[in-house]
C-alpha cells in the first residue's frame, strides 16, 4: 500500500482535536478508536495499536463499572481525573503518536513545502519532530543511571513520591537535550539550512487516491460532529 | 591563492562563557593546505573554527573583531547561509550532527539546501558513498549505526556538497581505534583532492602523516608554530609541557616504566566464571568467557576492538545487563548477584546522564540518605570537589562531574567501581587528573575497572589487561615487561 502524506496525517490531527472539542459521545469515541486503530493496522503498527485499545478500554471498564463500587471521596476524584479527564486527551495522543511514528522527516519537509509553507515554520517543526527519536535514546540511557543509582523509576516511587522522581528524571533529561539540541541546530545551519534559495526534495510528494479518501471522511466527520451532534 | 585568511581575529562570547575567546589570531592558510589546531581544551581552538565557519557570531553569539576571508573574499560579504558552500563542517559529537534519520538522505541534505538538481544530488550522493567505501552504510536508519559510521556519514554529507574547506572539530573525540583508522582513509581522500582543511583535535597521531602544519594555541592565542618535522622532533616532555597527547605510540615504549609484579602477586582476585550473554532474538552469544580473574586493589584495564563485548562485559558485571549470566567467586565463595549489584557502580561515557540533583553535597547523599553525616565532607575533598558544596553539579566541568558521580558511589558504599571511557576527547593534562582519580579509587574500593581506548592512561596508571575481542577472552596479563609488549602490539596502528 503507499503510504499516506504527512499532510494528510496532519488534517486528520487537527481533524481529531476539533471533534473531541465539540464534545462527544461514548459512541463517537468507540468510533474514532476504530478509525485510528485501522490507520495504525495499515502501518503494519500491529502491537501499538493493541496497546492503546487495551488502554482505551480500561478506561472505559473504569469509568463504567469501577466508579460505581468506590465511595471513598479523594479516590473517586481521581481515578475520574485518570478515567474521564484523561481519555478526552487520549485519542490526541493517539494521532499525534500515528503522525510521529509513520512520519520521516524528509516526507515532513517535502509535503509542507508543497503546500507553501514558510520556511519558518517548517524548519522548527522538523527540528522538533527529529528530537522524539533523541529524547527516548537519551532517556534509556538516563534510566539506567537511575537504576545504577537507586533512584526508583519504578511504579512505587512514581505514586509515593511523584515529584521527586519527575525532578530527577527531568533534571538530566533537560541538561542533555538542550546541549544535542544547540549542537542539533549548528550541525544543520552550518549545513546551510534555510538557505533563501529554493531547497531541493529528493523526496517526491504526490497525492493519491487514499490522500484523498481520508481527507474528505476526516472532514465529513468535523461537520458531522458539529451540526449533527455526531452518533 | 589564500583560502583561509584571519587578521587580528578577536571574538569573546556573550554571557558566562567568558574563558574561551580568542584574541589577535592571524593566520594564513593557502589553498590545498592542511592545518592542525592544537592546545588543551578551552584554549580557543573550536573559536576559530567557528569564525571560519560562521557560526561564531552567526550562532554562538559575541563580538567579533578583525577580518576573515574565505577564498580570497571577505567574509562579511558572504551571508551566513551560503558560507555552508565554502566550509563544509564535521563536529565532535556524532550523535548530535543529523537532521534527517536515514543515511542517504543525510548526505544528500547539504546539497538539498543549495538547491541542486535531483539528478545532480544523487549522482554527488552515489559519488560519496563510493569515494568513502561506505556502500554497507547506504539506505540505513542513523540511529542504529556506531559512533564511527555515523561520523563517516558526516563526512560524505560534507563531500557531497563540495566545499573549498574542511572545517573538522574533533572528528576523533569519540571514535575508537578502528574508526580513527577510517576517519584518517577518509580526511587523506580530502586531501589528495587538493582541498584545504583546518583541524582541531587531542588525539595528534592519527594526522601526523596528512597534516602540513601545526599550530599551537594557549588561553586563546597562538603562540607556536612547527612544521610536521619540528613537531615530530619534540621531546614527550616538552609536548606534556604543553598538555598535548604523544603523536606516536612509539615515544611511550622509550619511557621508563616500574611496574613489576607478576601474575602470582595477584593474591587477592574475584574469579569469574562462565559469563554468557545471549539476547533472545539473535542464535550467537555476544559474550562467552570460560574463565578470567579480576585481581582486587589494581587498576584494570578492558581493551578490545569496538563491538568486542567490553561493555556488555561490564554492564554483566555491575548487573546492569540482565541478559548477563556470570558466577563470581571471591575466595572460592560464590558472591550472590544481588550483592554484587549493590556493590558494584559504573561511570558511564556520557556523565550528564548521571547527575540528577541541585548541589554536588545532594548528589552525593542521594540513594543514601541513611548514612546522614558519614564522612562525608572528608570524602568529597579526598576527590578535590570540597569547594563545590552548593555547586550545581551540571555548572562543573566534566572531569569534576566524572568525581562527583564516584563521591555519590562511594558514600553509598560501592566497593567495585568501573569506568566507561573516562578519557574520551581529553587532553594530556585532564588524563592525567583522571589518572590521578583512578590512584585515589585504588586505596577506596576493592576493584576498578576502566574500558578504554588510551594507551596513555593505561600506560600512566593501569596494572592489569584484560583483553576481549568477539565476545571472548583473548587473554589477560599484568602489565610487566612482558605485558607492555604485548600492549603496545595491540595499540601498534600501522599494523
Amino acid at each position: 500500500m503507499k503510504s499516506l502524506d504527512s499532510t494528510t496525517k496532519i488534517l486528520c490531527i487537527i481533524a481529531v482535536n476539533l471533534i473531541i472539542t465539540f464534545g462527544i459521545s461514548i459512541k463517537m469515541e468507540f468510533f474514532i478508536l476504530a478509525c485510528l486503530s485501522l490507520l495504525f493496522l495499515t502501518y503494519g503498527k500491529i502491537r501499538k495499536c493493541l496497546v492503546y485499545i487495551l488502554i482505551f478500554a480500561f478506561m472505559i471498564f473504569g469509568d463504567k463499572v469501577l466508579l460505581h463500587y468506590i465511595t471513598i471521596d479523594w479516590l473517586v476524584s481521581f481515578l475520574c481525573l485518570i478515567f474521564i479527564t484523561f481519555r478526552k486527551f487520549f485519542f490526541c495522543i493517539m494521532t499525534a503518536d500515528f503522525f510521529i511514528s509513520t512520519t520521516k522527516i524528509n516526507e515532513l519537509i517535502a509535503s509542507l513545502e508543497k503546500i507553501h509553507i514558510p520556511q519558518v515554520i517548517i524548519i522548527p517543526l522538523a527540528v522538533l519532530i527529529r528530537f522524539f527519536p533523541t529524547v527516548k535514546e537519551e532517556w534509556e540511557h538516563i534510566r539506567a543511571a537511575m537504576h545504577m543509582r537507586n533512584i526508583g523509576t519504578g511504579f512505587k516511587e512514581v505514586v509515593f513520591h511523584p515529584v521527586k522522581t519527575i525532578e530527577y528524571m527531568l533534571v538530566p533529561l533537560l541538561f542533555s537535550t538542550v546541549k544535542i539540541g544547540e549542537e542539533l541546530s549548528a550541525a544543520a545551519l552550518a549545513r546551510g539550512i534555510g538557505m533563501e534559495k529554493k531547497r531541493t526534495n529528493l523526496y517526491k510528494v504526490s497525492f493519491n487516491m487514499a490522500d484523498y479518501l481520508v481527507m474528505i471522511f476526516s472532514l465529513a466527520m468535523v461537520i458531522f460532529q458539529k451540526i449533527y451532534g455526531g452518533f | 591563492m589564500e583560502a583561509i585568511k584571519l587578521e587580528n581575529l578577536s571574538f569573546s562570547y556573550n554571557g558566562q562563557n567568558l574563558n574561551n575567546g580568542i584574541h589577535n589570531i592571524n593566520l594564513s592558510v593557502k589553498e590545498g593546505e592542511c592545518v592542525l589546531l592544537v592546545g588543551t581544551s578551552g584554549c580557543g581552538k573550536s573559536t576559530v573554527l567557528r569564525a571560519i565557519n560562521g557560526l561564531a557570531p552567526y550562532f554562538y553569539e559575541g563580538k567579533l573583531e578583525g577580518e576573515v576571508f574565505l577564498m580570497g573574499k571577505s567574509a562579511k560579504k558572504i551571508r551566513f547561509e551560503n558560507k555552508s558552500k565554502i566550509c563544509g563542517s564535521v563536529f565532535q559529537n556524532p550523535r548530535s550532527q543529523f537532521f534527517y534519520l536515514n543515511t542517504s538522505s543525510e548526505i544528500a541534505f547539504g546539497c538539498e539546501n543549495q538547491g541542486l538538481s535531483q539528478k545532480e544530488i544523487e549522482k554527488r550522493v552515489n559519488e560519496s558513498i563510493k569515494l568513502f567505501r561506505i556502500d554497507n552504510l547506504a539506505d540505513r536508519d542513523i540511529l542504529k549505526l556506531s559512533g564511527g559510521e555515523k561520523q563517516k556519514i558526516a563526512f560524505a554529507g560534507i563531500y557531497a556538497s563540495r566545499p573549498d574547506i574542511y572545517v573538522l572539530d574533533e572528528p576523533s573525540a569519540n571514535l575508537d581505534l578502528d574508526a580513527i583508522k577510517d576517519i584518517k582513509a577518509i580526511i587523506k581522500k580530502i586531501k589528495e583532492e587538493k582541498k584545504t582543511i583546518i583541524i582541531a583535535e587531542h588525539r595528534l597521531y592519527y594526522l601526523m602523516d596528512i597534516v602540513d602544519r601545526i599550530l599551537y594555541m594557549d588561553k586563546g592565542e597562538i603562540v607556536e608554530e612547527f612544521t610536521l618535522d619540528e613537531f615530530k622532533k619534540l621531546s614527550s616532555k616538552e609536548l606534556r609541557k604543553r598538555g598535548l597527547r604523544a603523536p606516536d605510540y612509539r615515544m611511550l615504549k622509550k619511557e621508563a616504566f616500574n611496574i613489576t609484579k607478576k601474575k602470582s602477586d595477584f593474591d587477592e582476585k574475584l574469579i569469574l566464571k562462565d559469563i554468557t550473554c545471549q539476547y533472545k532474538k539473535s542464535r550467537f552469544k555476544t559474550l562467552n568467557i570460560k574463565e578470567c580473574q579480576l585481581p582486587l586493589h589494581e587498576k584494570i584495564a578492558i581493551i578490545g576492538h569496538n563491538g568486542a563485548g567490553k561493555s556488555t562485559f561490564v554492564n554483566g558485571f555491575c548487573g546492569m545487563n540482565k541478559n548477563v549470566k556470570a558466577r563470581v567467586y571471591k575466595d572460592g565463595k560464590l558472591i550472590p548477584l544481588r550483592k554484587r549489584v549493590r556493590e558494584s557502580f559504573e561511570v558511564f561515557q556520557e556523565v550528564n546522564h548521571q547527575l540528577f540533583t541541585n548541589s554536588v553535597e545532594e548528589e552525593v547523599s542521594l540513594g543514601s540518605e541513611d548514612n546522614t553525616g558519614k564522612n562525608k565532607l572528608e570524602l568529597l575533598s579526598s576527590l578535590g570537589l570540597k569547594d563545590f558544596l552548593d555547586t550545581h553539579p551540571m555548572a562543573l566541568s566534566g572531569g569534576q562531574k566524572q568525581r562527583v558521580a564516584i563521591a555519590s558511589a562511594l558514600y553509598s558504599g560501592r566497593r567495585m567501581i568501573c569506568l566507561d571511557e573516562p578519557t574520551s576527547g581529553l587532553d594530556y593534562r585532564q588524563m592525567d587528573k583522571v589518572a590521578g582519580l583512578l590512584d585515589t579509587l585504588q586505596s577506596k574500593v576493592d576493584l576498578t575497572m576502566v574500558i578504554t581506548h588510551d594507551l596513555e592512561l593505561i600506560l600512566k596508571t593501569c596494572t592489569y589487561v584484560l583483553h576481549i575481542e568477539n565476545g571472548q577472552l583473548v587473554e589477560e596479563y599484568p602489565l610487566d615487561k612482558e605485558g607492555r609488549e604485548k600492549l603496545f602490539s595491540f595499540f601498534d596502528y600501522e599494523k
